[in-house]
């Protein structure tokens, strides 16, 4: 992750061939704990589409951290700047790091790489450091699973508030639509909510967007950050249920192989989509909101 | 040497070992390969005590999907129907992985049962007493519109019975940490019945013939190994 940092451009070459001695073992030695993790994610649980966020998150960590570098450096320097906790926090990462990655726990494998980067971070340049690059590391925790027990905690109430909505607003439409549990009936159709639909995995990649969006933009007011960040659950939550309400009126109108077929994966765009509008729309709406009691101060 | 450059050189040592260190940790040997082959349909007899398979249902297909995921998790199913004499219709299902490492463990039947329409109105852990030491069982109660369907399991990882959750993973580390990949079975009996106390007395009377019928080294790759008052 540090190697982004200098652009090859050649009045820096100088810098990095000086910085190559203090630089090159670290990266070496990440390479050597987290090249094999890495290997196994593209090819075992990034590949499936509960964790195919994983590598967004991590490419978005990477190039917010390569943005804020120049930034961190000017703000630190490196003679005796190292933090007490560095490398205590480096020891703990490394425990951990053992631990998931023999016992297959990818939650301590990959929340391991978060303190690793710090604890780097902590010991080479201080705490200033850590304080400008935040964002970042904050930002990687979304790559780090949840525990299979919180997930199949959450997506079952998720999975019957979605059912639920779905029945209530086809029925007020006039719509032959009933309801059992996650099941439901609308006329010969029989349709099972699944657990993607529950929308935790997409409540999670939408939060995340969000959250790289207003980075990115750098809002100043903190009302319409936080606001906003609040807003992306009851949106995720509108999504889901416009993408369960879509996949349900396609059964019905054109049948069960077209509920199952192209127009599923369609019904992914629906929701995304309507995700971005709302999101948007929310944005604008937080913008005209600030605005009016900038307008309303003397 | 500057420090700087020296820091970064025991921070690569540091990283190093951890990376060869959690390497070498890593199990290899798996318990599956290392116990006498064996057939779950054989091991569990067609006929015990006053119950025999009921030929006339035959057990719930699942589709092809769930039955593709399936096969991945576990290296042998089994599914019967057995009835008695006075009519009284058991379903048992047994699953059996030969690798209880955490990405594949056993799936719990709550999870199941939910994921195909279900709705799990109640569960709540019980021991059940059997003449081989007490088991550690779940008690469920599925709901799916018409059908109630109270469901009693357990699980086993290497060679003990435990609870699922935190017990088993405690297990599954124990295992893996002494450098072994356990193996687990999942057994699960149920009745259609509204009727939650008659149907959990049935299902531990079958419980109990099927686990007297079975020879001792079957027995406990079921039940696992009694439980020794002295062993944490």
């Amino acid at each position: 992750m540090t190697a982004m940092s200098y652009r090859p451009a050649p009045a820096d070459l100088a810098r990095l061939k000086a910085s190559l001695p203090e630089w090159l073992p670290i990266l070496l030695g990440l390479l050597a704990m987290y090249g094999p993790t890495f290997y196994d994610l593209f090819h075992g649980a990034w590949a499936t589409e509960e964790q195919a966020h994983g590598p967004i998150i991590l490419a978005l960590s990477l190039w917010l951290m390569w943005r804020q570098w120049p930034a961190m450096l000017a703000a630190t320097n490196d003679r005796g700047a190292a933090h007490a906790a560095g490398w205590p926090l480096m020891l703990l990462a490394l425990a951990l790091y053992v631990l998931g990655r023999s016992q297959q726990i990818l939650a301590f494998e990959l929340g391991s790489l978060i303190m690793v980067g710090a604890a780097l971070l902590l010991i080479k340049r201080g705490a200033r450091a850590l304080s400008v690059l935040w964002f970042p590391f904050f930002f990687m925790l979304f790559m780090v699973p949840l525990p299979g027990a919180v997930v199949s905690t959450l997506t079952m109430p998720m999975k019957m508030a979605v059912s639920y909505v779905t029945e209530q607003l086809l029925f007020l439409a006039g719509y032959p639509i009933s309801r059992n549990g996650v099941i439901l009936q609308i006329g010969q159709y029989q349709l099972l909510v699944a657990d993607a639909c529950a929308g935790l995995q997409t409540l999670l990649t939408l939060e995340a967007l969000g959250l790289f969006y207003l980075n990115v933009v750098r809002h100043t007011s903190a009302f319409r950050n936080i606001w906003l960040a609040l807003l992306i659950v009851p949106i995720s939550f509108s999504a889901n249920v416009v993408r369960v309400i879509t996949l349900t009126l396609v059964t019905y109108y054109l049948g069960d192989a077209a509920g199952q077929g192209f127009l599923h994966g369609f019904a992914g765009m629906v929701l995304f989509i309507t995700a971005l509008f709302l999101i948007l729309g929310a944005d604008t709406l937080l913008h005209w909101v600030v605005r009016r009691r900038q307008e309303g101060k003397p | 040497m500057k420090a700087s450059v020296m820091i970064s050189g025991v921070l690569f040592a540091l990283m190093v070992s951890a990376g060869a260190l959690s390497h070498h940790l890593t199990p290899s040997i798996k318990l599956a390969d290392h116990g006498p082959r064996f057939t779950l349909a054989d091991m569990i007899p067609q006929r015990f005590g006053d119950w025999t398979v009921d030929t006339a249902i035959a057990p719930l297909q699942v589709d092809p999907a769930t039955q593709a995921k399936l096969d991945k998790i576990y290296n042998q199913t089994l599914s019967r129907t057995y009835i008695d004499s006075q009519g009284q219709r058991v379903m048992l299902s047994l699953a059996y992985g030969g690798d209880q490492s955490d990405a594949m463990a056993v799936h719990k039947p709550e999870v199941c049962y939910t994921a195909q329409g279900f709705e799990v109105k109640s569960q709540q852990y019980g021991e059940m007493a059997t003449p081989y030491g007490t088991l550690p069982v779940k008690r469920l109660y599925a709901v799916s519109g018409m059908r109630q369907e109270p469901i009693t399991y357990w699980i086993t990882v290497g060679n003990r019975a435990i609870r699922p959750g935190m017990e088993q993973k405690i297990q599954q580390l124990r295992y893996g940490l002494s450098g072994m990949v356990p193996d687990g079975m999942l057994v699960r009996v149920s009745t259609i019945s509204g009727d939650l106390d008659a149907a959990y007395q049935v299902q531990d009377r079958f419980i109990n013939d099927m686990l007297q019928a079975l020879q001792g080294k079957d027995r406990v790759r079921l039940v696992g190994a009694p439980v020794q008052p002295t062993q944490g």
